[in-house]
């Protein structure tokens, strides 16, 4: 009994906090959009096995999952693209632990990155870029 | 024979005034037509002042104002904040009007719109260019925007030297000096260490996050970790180790993600603090820009 409990207490902890929030992010092309990057112009190390697993999963939560959770991310990328652009430019286990920085940092984050507005709401604007830019710093 | 006379004489200055007619209509027109894409770009609908331009320039590519109307097309762009194609459409101007009176104008628009897009080096080679050759208030302006792009490279020195090329005369020489002495206090602001945020956060999961001031993301970091170590430890205890692999698996995750996150966030500390303080700074001497609807050109708003 306890091994089922543990079972279910397990995979109900993973599956609330392991997979990102999302909505989907079609590009908003057109006049006076910005024209940020979105996550089929993401490019760089992704197209190990690994990333490719985990942006298929990804993907599959958004196109199932995501449009029956509802929309909760208030964060622009969402939590799923922004792991999805992760997971192309860094590979697997650097997009892994930028998705869990991204899903520990989205509280104070609000309160410090700028609103930008799209699908229909105003975002905290928290790309991949202002995430990794220290490593590009005085190269 | 008279008569044919009088009606060749006739008909010749019949057409000729019509041509004048035809020219006369024609300049009229593209004055109408060019006024109405001024019209649009002073009243900052940019988007629909280009394609305006571009009718003219396709109606008209031989008129006096299409030299004007290439050059408007880019400063559209760039009052949009379209730097890529601002620097697209100035390049263009200046392949197409190598002796134009706006050419140092359009370089100068090319070179902050390259700034902006953090294309460094080649903001920097373009405000030396326009430094080394041009003269007056636009070397001036170039020499500060060369010292901009220095200060976004972190090059502080090296724009403070900049800075000191400004002649004592300029209307830029008191600015100019204000910033420098800013300048040199950037080193001494205060900074979160990286290195302390990761090791903290490696020792107590949320404390690194606490030193960079998060303490929503610091609680954070702490109730994952702890949830998922004590799920490990107690699967572990009951001997059930697949599910104790797997949770020990997820939470490695987790505790890299709160390292990376509590060293990102020290570099974004004093990445904050640094752009707070020069902004405060341009703002302090007068650095930020801002355009002169008259003039079309960027101005300085000087402090007196």
């Amino acid at each position: 009994m306890y091994k089922l409990y543990s079972t279910l207490l397990t995979f109900l902890i993973l599956a609330v906090t392991v997979v990102p929030c999302a909505g989907s992010d079609g590009g908003d092309f057109g006049p006076g959009s910005d024209m940020t990057p979105g996550v089929h112009s993401a490019s760089g190390r992704g197209g190990s096995w690994g990333a490719e697993a985990a942006i298929f999963c990804l993907r599959v939560f958004s196109e199932y999952i995501s449009p029956v959770d509802g929309d909760r991310c208030t964060m622009y990328p969402t939590c799923a693209s922004y792991s999805v652009q992760a997971y192309r430019k860094h590979g697997f286990a650097i997009g892994t632990i930028m998705t869990a920085d991204r899903l520990i940092h989205e509280m104070d984050e609000t309160e410090r990155a700028p609103i930008v507005y799209k699908h229909g709401a105003g975002r905290f604007h928290d790309p991949v870029e202002a995430n990794d830019f220290w490593w590009y710093k005085n190269k | 024979m008279i008569r044919i006379w009088a009606f060749l004489l006739g008909a010749v200055m019949l057409f000729s005034a019509e041509g004048g007619i035809a020219q006369d209509a024609g300049e009229g027109e593209a004055t109408k037509v060019f006024g109405f894409a001024e019209r649009l770009f002073e009243d900052g609908d940019y988007y629909r002042a280009i394609t305006e331009y571009k009718r003219f320039i396709f109606l008209f590519p031989e008129s006096e104002y299409t030299e004007k109307s290439f050059y408007r097309i880019g400063e559209s762009y760039f009052r949009a904040k379209k730097w890529k194609e601002a620097i697209e459409s100035f390049d263009l101007f200046v392949k197409k009007f190598p002796r134009s009176l706006l050419r140092d104008e359009a370089l100068y628009h090319q070179g902050i719109a390259e700034k902006n897009l953090k294309n460094y080096s080649e903001a920097l080679s373009i405000f030396q260019s326009l430094a080394a050759r041009s003269g007056g208030d636009l070397r001036d302006r170039a020499i500060v925007q060369n010292a901009l792009v220095l200060v976004e490279t972190a090059d502080y020195r090296g724009a403070i030297t900049k800075l000191s090329l400004i002649p004592a005369e300029s209307s830029l020489s008191e600015s100019a000096r204000s910033f420098s002495e800013g300048l040199v206090r950037v080193e001494s602001l205060p900074q979160k260490s990286p290195e302390t945020a990761g090791v903290l956060a490696a020792l107590i999961p949320g404390s690194g996050h606490l030193y960079t001031e998060r303490p929503r993301d610091a609680l954070v970091a702490f109730l994952l970790n702890g949830a998922f170590i004590w799920a490990a430890i107690e699967l572990f205890d009951h001997e059930d180790y697949v599910l104790g692999g797997i949770v020990t698996f997820v939470e490695l995750g987790w505790y890299t993600g709160n390292i990376y996150s509590a060293v990102s966030s020290a570099h974004k500390y004093n990445e904050k603090t640094r752009e707070d303080y020069i902004d405060g700074l341009k703002k302090k001497s007068g650095f930020n820009y801002s355009f002169n609807r008259n003039s079309g050109f960027i101005l300085y708003s000087l402090r007196y």
